[in-house]
C-alpha cells in the first residue's frame, strides 16, 4: 500500500512537471516538421484534406474505417477487418497510392495497399489528396493518394498518451505514444496493437462470422536532430506484424489465414543553405506476405521484397514568390516469391518542379520521367492553377498524365507473368472551387480521368495472363462541407462528404464493380463543456458485382449509423472517456458479397494524456 | 396342341396390351412427371456464385439458379460437377468441402456430405459406394485421396490415399479410373482402384490428364493436355488407348508440339475435343488425328463440351465475371442454332 501510494506521487508529480515544463517552453516557437513536403509545397491545386486526432481517436484502427467514414473514397472489405481494397474516384485498387512519409509503400506485387493491414494510430495525420500525383508520388497516383505521416516537433516538452479500447468481438484496440524533444532533439515513439475474436452474428441470420479473427501490431519510431542551424537529421521508422483468419462463407470451407511482415526505414537529411533547400533521403522498405491455405498446416505460399530508395531534391528560390526543384531519384528492388523467381527491378526517376505565387495567382507545373529496363515509362507532367477570387472564394484548376507501372505479379508470375506490359495510364483534368468563412468551409471538384491500357488477367488458352487492355473513362464530383458554430460553452460541428461517381468501360459502356455511384459520410458532433456527443453515418450507393451490371447480382445500398458519447475529465482534461454504438440501427449490409458485416456493436475508451 | 395354346396367350396378352394402351389414349393423363427438371438440359456453373441451370429439351422452358430457387440456399462455390446415380444427384463443390445430394428430376435437396472431404472434385459409383476424387490441400501434393461414400448414410466411411491432383472419375467393371490432371501442379497418371479390394494400381499416359471414356472396343481413351508452355517444360498432347486386360497404352495420338486440346466428349462413336477454341471430331476408331475442324467457335471462352442427339454444346465463360452462355451447335451443319444465359462460369453440360 505504502509503495502504491508512493507510485501515485511519482506518477502525479512527473505529470504535474511535465505540464510545467510544457508551460514554460511554450515560450520558445514550437517546430513542426513533415517528411512529405509536397503536401504543402505542391498540392496548392487539388484537393488536400487532413484527419487529425479528433477524429482518429473516434476511429477504429484500420485505415479503411478512418477513411470510409471521413472521406469519399469508397471500400471493398471482405467482412470486418478483412482484406479490403479502395477505389478512389471511380478507379481500381492499384489506382490509389499509399504514402507513408513521402514514399510510396504499395505492394510491390500487386501493385495495391490492403487498407486493413495499417494502422493508423500510429501516425499523427492521415492527409487525403485527390487526383492524380504520379510525379509527386508516383505509380498509382491516378484516382488520388492517402499520406500516413509523423511529424517531428521541437521544443514541445514531454508528451505521453495511453490508449485503450476495449468493445464487442473481444476487440483491443491499445497502445502507448510518447514524445520528447528538446530544441535540438525530438524523438516520437508509437506502439500499438490491436486484436479481436471479430465472431460476430450476422444480422437477420443464424450465421455468424467464423474463422474471422485477426491481430495486428506496430512500432513506429522517430527521431530529429538539429545539427546546426542549417543542417537537420531525421529517422523515420515503422514496423507492421499482422495475421488474419480469412473468415469462411460457407462453414464447410477449409480455413485460411494470412500473415504480413512490413517495416520501413529513412533517413533524411535536410539543409537549408540560403536560396537553396536540399533533401537526401534514403530508404529501406520490406514487404513479406504469407497464406496458409489451411490454418492448421505450415504449408504456406509467400511473396518477399525488399527495395532500396534513394532520392536526392534541391529546391531553389528563383526569386521571392517562385522556386525551381529538381529531383533525382533511385528505386531498387528484389522481390521473389513461391511463384515469382527472383527478380530485380531498378527505376531511376527525374523529375522538375516549378510554382510561382503572383498575388492572388497562383500555379505549379511538373514533369517527371522514369527510366526502366522493364517496360517503356511514359513522360509524366502536371499543370495547376489557383486563383483566389477573394478572401472566401478559389477555382483551382489542375490537368495531369499518371500512371500505375506492372507489377511483380504481372510482369514476372511464373509462366503467366508478360513483360511486354507497359504501364496503365490517365488523363485527367479537374476543376475545383473553395468556398471558406470562420465556420463555414465547402469544396466542390468535378473531375474527369481517362485511363487506358488497364491491366486485366485475361486467359490464353489454358493460361491467364495479364494484358494492357481495358480503356475507362471514370467522371464525377466530389464535395466536402465542414460548418462550426459555438455558442458560449456550446460548440456544434458538421463535416461531411459527397461524392458522385461515374466509372465505364469503354468496350461495354457498363459501370465497374464494385464502383457505388453514390458515396456519402457525415459527422455531426455536440460539444457542450467536457462532454461531446456525435453522430457518424456512411451511405454507400448499390454496386454491381458483375461485369455485365447485371441487376441481379447487385449489392443493395446501405446506410451505416454509429453514435459516440465522450467526456473529458481531470483538471487539463486529460483523460477522455468515450462509448460508442455502432451500426446503432442494425443493418444488413455487405461491403462484398455475401461478406455480411456486424450488426450493432459497442466500443469503450480512454486516452490518458500526460 | 401346344402351339395353339402360346398363339392363345400372345393374343389375350397382346389384347391386353392393346386395351391398356388404348384406354390410355382415352385419358387426359400426361405421363407421370419426374419433377420440374426432367426431359432437359442441366448446365452447372462454377461461379461465384454457383448455379445450376435448367433448358428443357425443348427449348421452351429455362430458369437459371434452379438449386436456389428450389431449396432457398447457394450450392457454395466452386460448383466443379454434378454425378448422378439412379433419382439422385451430387452437387460437388470444392471449395466449400462438400456434396449436396438432391433428387435429379426436382432438385429437391435429400441430403448433404459436410465431412471427410476436402476439396473435392468428381464422383463416380459401384457397389452402392460413391468414389469422390479429392484434392486435400492444394499446396500439399501428398495428402491427395479418393473418399468413398456410403450411399446408404451418406457418409465418408473411408478414404484411399492416391497420387496428386486426382480429376475424373469412371467406374467400370469394378474398378475406378481416375485421372491425375495434377491439381495445382501437373501429373500424367491414371489411378485404377479395385473396389473390392481398394488396391491401387496406376497407369503412366501423358501429361495433364483430363476427360476420359470407355469405347466401344472396350478400351479406356484419355486425353492428356500435355503441359503448357509456361512450365519451362512443354510436352505434347495426346490421346491415349488403353487396354484394360493388361492395363496398358496401347495407341497414342500424340497432337503436333505447342497444341493443347481440351474438352473431350464421346457420343455415339466418335471423340469429339476442343483446340485453339475450334471443335473437331474423330471416329474412335480412326487413328490419324483430324487436320480439319467442323466448328469454329470464335473469340469465345469455352469452358465446357459435351454432344448429345446431334448437338454440340458449348458453354462461354465470357470474361469470368458475367453470366455465361450455353450456345448450341448442330453437329452437321457446324451452325449455332441456339443461345443461352446460364450462370457465372458454366463448365458443365448435362442430360437429364
Amino acid at each position: 500500500m505504502k509503495q502504491f501510494a508512493f507510485y501515485i506521487l511519482v506518477l502525479f508529480n512527473t505529470v504535474v512537471w511535465s505540464q510545467e515544463r510544457l508551460d514554460s517552453l511554450q515560450l520558445l516557437d514550437e517546430v513542426v516538421l513533415k517528411a512529405d513536403i509536397y503536401l504543402k509545397t505542391f498540392s496548392n491545386t487539388q484537393s488536400v484534406s487532413v484527419l487529425k486526432d479528433s477524429v482518429m481517436t473516434r476511429s477504429a484502427s484500420s485505415l479503411t474505417n478512418l477513411l470510409n467514414y471521413n472521406s469519399g473514397i469508397y471500400f471493398k472489405e471482405n467482412g470486418l477487418g478483412m482484406v479490403s481494397s479502395p477505389s478512389f474516384r471511380g478507379t481500381t485498387a492499384q489506382q490509389t497510392a499509399v504514402i507513408w512519409n513521402g514514399i510510396n509503400i504499395n505492394s510491390q506485387f500487386n501493385g495495391q495497399t490492403d487498407f486493413n493491414t495499417i494502422n493508423i494510430r500510429n501516425f499523427d495525420d492521415v492527409s487525403v489528396r485527390s487526383g492524380g500525383g504520379s510525379v509527386l508520388y508516383g505509380s498509382g497516383a491516378i484516382g488520388g493518394s492517402i499520406h500516413l505521416n509523423n511529424e517531428l516537433e521541437f521544443n514541445s516538452g514531454f508528451e505521453n498518451t495511453i490508449y485503450a479500447n476495449y468493445g464487442s468481438f473481444n476487440t483491443w484496440d491499445v497502445g502507448y505514444t510518447s514524445r520528447f524533444s528538446t530544441n535540438k532533439f525530438s524523438v516520437d515513439i508509437a506502439l500499438s496493437r490491436t486484436q479481436s475474436d471479430n465472431d460476430y452474428d450476422y444480422v437477420d441470420s443464424d450465421k455468424k462470422n467464423l474463422n474471422g479473427s485477426f491481430y495486428n501490431q506496430s512500432l513506429a519510431a522517430n527521431f530529429g536532430y538539429k545539427i546546426n542551424s542549417k543542417n537537420i537529421l531525421k529517422l523515420y521508422s515503422y514496423v507492421f506484424d499482422g495475421e488474419r483468419n480469412f473468415s469462411l462463407i460457407f462453414s464447410t470451407e477449409t480455413p485460411a489465414k494470412y500473415q504480413d511482415l512490413n517495416s520501413r526505414t529513412m533517413l533524411e537529411w535536410l539543409g537549408n543553405y540560403g536560396r537553396f533547400t536540399s533533401t537526401l533521403k534514403v530508404a529501406y522498405l520490406t514487404e513479406q506476405y504469407k497464406y496458409f491455405p489451411n490454418i492448421d498446416k505450415d504449408i504456406h505460399t509467400f511473396g518477399e521484397a525488399k527495395t532500396l530508395i534513394g532520392k536526392y531534391n534541391l529546391d531553389y528560390k528563383l526569386f521571392k514568390n517562385a522556386s525551381l526543384q529538381s529531383v533525382i531519384d533511385v528505386t531498387h528492388t528484389i522481390g521473389e516469391g513461391s511463384s515469382i523467381g527472383k527478380t530485380n527491378r531498378t527505376i531511376t526517376g527525374f523529375s522538375l518542379l516549378f510554382k510561382q505565387q503572383l498575388k492572388n495567382f497562383l500555379y505549379e507545373a511538373t514533369l517527371r520521367q522514369e527510366i526502366t529496363n522493364n517496360y517503356d515509362s511514359p513522360l509524366l507532367y502536371s499543370l495547376g492553377i489557383k486563383y483566389k477570387l477573394n478572401k472566401h472564394y478559389s477555382i483551382l484548376v489542375n490537368g495531369s498524365k499518371n500512371f500505375r507501372i506492372p507489377t511483380y505479379n504481372d510482369l514476372y508470375w511464373e509462366g503467366s507473368g508478360n513483360t511486354n506490359l507497359i504501364p496503365e495510364t490517365s488523363y485527367q483534368v479537374e476543376l475545383g472551387q473553395v468556398l471558406s468563412f470562420n465556420n463555414f468551409s465547402l469544396k466542390a471538384t468535378g473531375f474527369y480521368n481517362d485511363i487506358t491500357d488497364m491491366i486485366r488477367w485475361l486467359p490464353t488458352g489454358s493460361l491467364w495472363q495479364p494484358i494492357n487492355t481495358d480503356h475507362v473513362v471514370t467522371y464525377g464530383l466530389e464535395s466536402q462541407l465542414d460548418i462550426n458554430v459555438s455558442l458560449q460553452s456550446h460548440k456544434l460541428s458538421f463535416g461531411g462528404n459527397y461524392t458522385y461517381t461515374v466509372s465505364e468501360n469503354q468496350d461495354t459502356n457498363k459501370q465497374l464493380i464494385y464502383v457505388p455511384k453514390h458515396k456519402g459520410s457525415a459527422m455531426f458532433n455536440y460539444q457542450y463543456k467536457r462532454a461531446s456527443l456525435y453522430y457518424q453515418v456512411l451511405f454507400v450507393g448499390d454496386v454491381f458485382t458483375l461485369s455485365d451490371n447485371n441487376p441481379k447480382y447487385m449489392l443493395d445500398a446501405y446506410t451505416v449509423s454509429n453514435v459516440g458519447f465522450e467526456y473529458a475529465l481531470g483538471k487539463e482534461q486529460q483523460y477522455v472517456l468515450g462509448a460508442q454504438a455502432k451500426n446503432v440501427f442494425n443493418e444488413d449490409y455487405q461491403s462484398v458479397a455475401n461478406r455480411f458485416m456486424p450488426g450493432i456493436h459497442y466500443n469503450f475508451y480512454l486516452n490518458f494524456n500526460f | 396342341m401346344k402351339n395353339l395354346f402360346k398363339f392363345l396367350t400372345f393374343s389375350l396378352l397382346l389384347a391386353l396390351i392393346t386395351t391398356s394402351c388404348s384406354s390410355d389414349d382415352d385419358s387426359v393423363n400426361p405421363p407421370v412427371s419426374l419433377g420440374d427438371y426432367q426431359n432437359g438440359i442441366i448446365v452447372s456453373a462454377e461461379g461465384g456464385p454457383a448455379s445450376i441451370s435448367y433448358i428443357s429439351n425443348d427449348f421452351s422452358v429455362t430458369e437459371n439458379n434452379v438449386y436456389e430457387n428450389v431449396n432457398g440456399e447457394a450450392p457454395g462455390v466452386y460448383l466443379q460437377s454434378v454425378g448422378f446415380n439412379g433419382n439422385l444427384g451430387y452437387i460437388i463443390s470444392d471449395n466449400v468441402n462438400t456434396i449436396n445430394i438432391v433428387n435429379r428430376y426436382t432438385f429437391e435437396k435429400e441430403d448433404a456430405i459436410t465431412t471427410g472431404l476436402q476439396t473435392p472434385r468428381y464422383i463416380g459409383f459401384a457397389n452402392g459406394k460413391g468414389y469422390v476424387s479429392n484434392w486435400g490441400d492444394g499446396v500439399d501434393d501428398s495428402d491427395d485421396f479418393i473418399a468413398v461414400v456410403d450411399l446408404s448414410t451418406n457418409s465418408v466411411e473411408t478414404t484411399i490415399p492416391i497420387g496428386e491432383g486426382p480429376e475424373r472419375v469412371l467406374v467400370h467393371n469394378g474398378n475406378v479410373y481416375v485421372s491425375h490432371k495434377g491439381g495445382w501442379g501437373n501429373n500424367n497418371i491414371i489411378s485404377v482402384i479395385d473396389v473390392s479390394t481398394n488396391a491401387v494400381a496406376t497407369i503412366t499416359v501423358g501429361d495433364v490428364p483430363d476427360e476420359l471414356f470407355i469405347n466401344n472396343a472396350g478400351e479406356l481413351v484419355v486425353l492428356s493436355e500435355g503441359k503448357a508452355a509456361w512450365t519451362g517444360d512443354e510436352t505434347v498432347a495426346s490421346i491415349s488407348k488403353i487396354d484394360l486386360s493388361t492395363n496398358t497404352v496401347s495407341e497414342s495420338l500424340t497432337f503436333a508440339n505447342g497444341a493443347h486440346p481440351s474438352q473431350m466428349a464421346f457420343d455415339n462413336g466418335t471423340i469429339y475435343y476442343v483446340l485453339n477454341n475450334e471443335v473437331y471430331e474423330m471416329p474412335e476408331t480412326v487413328n490419324d488425328l483430324p487436320t480439319s475442324s467442323i466448328i469454329n467457335l470464335g473469340s469465345i471462352n469455352t469452358y465446357g463440351l459435351a454432344v448429345n442427339n446431334g448437338n454440340v454444346y458449348v458453354t462461354d465463360a465470357k470474361d469470368f465475371a458475367s453470366q455465361g452462355d450455353l450456345l448450341i451447335y448442330d453437329i452437321n451443319t457446324g451452325e449455332l442454332t441456339n443461345t443461352f444465359e446460364v450462370g457465372i462460369n458454366a463448365s458443365k453440360v448435362y442430360f437429364n
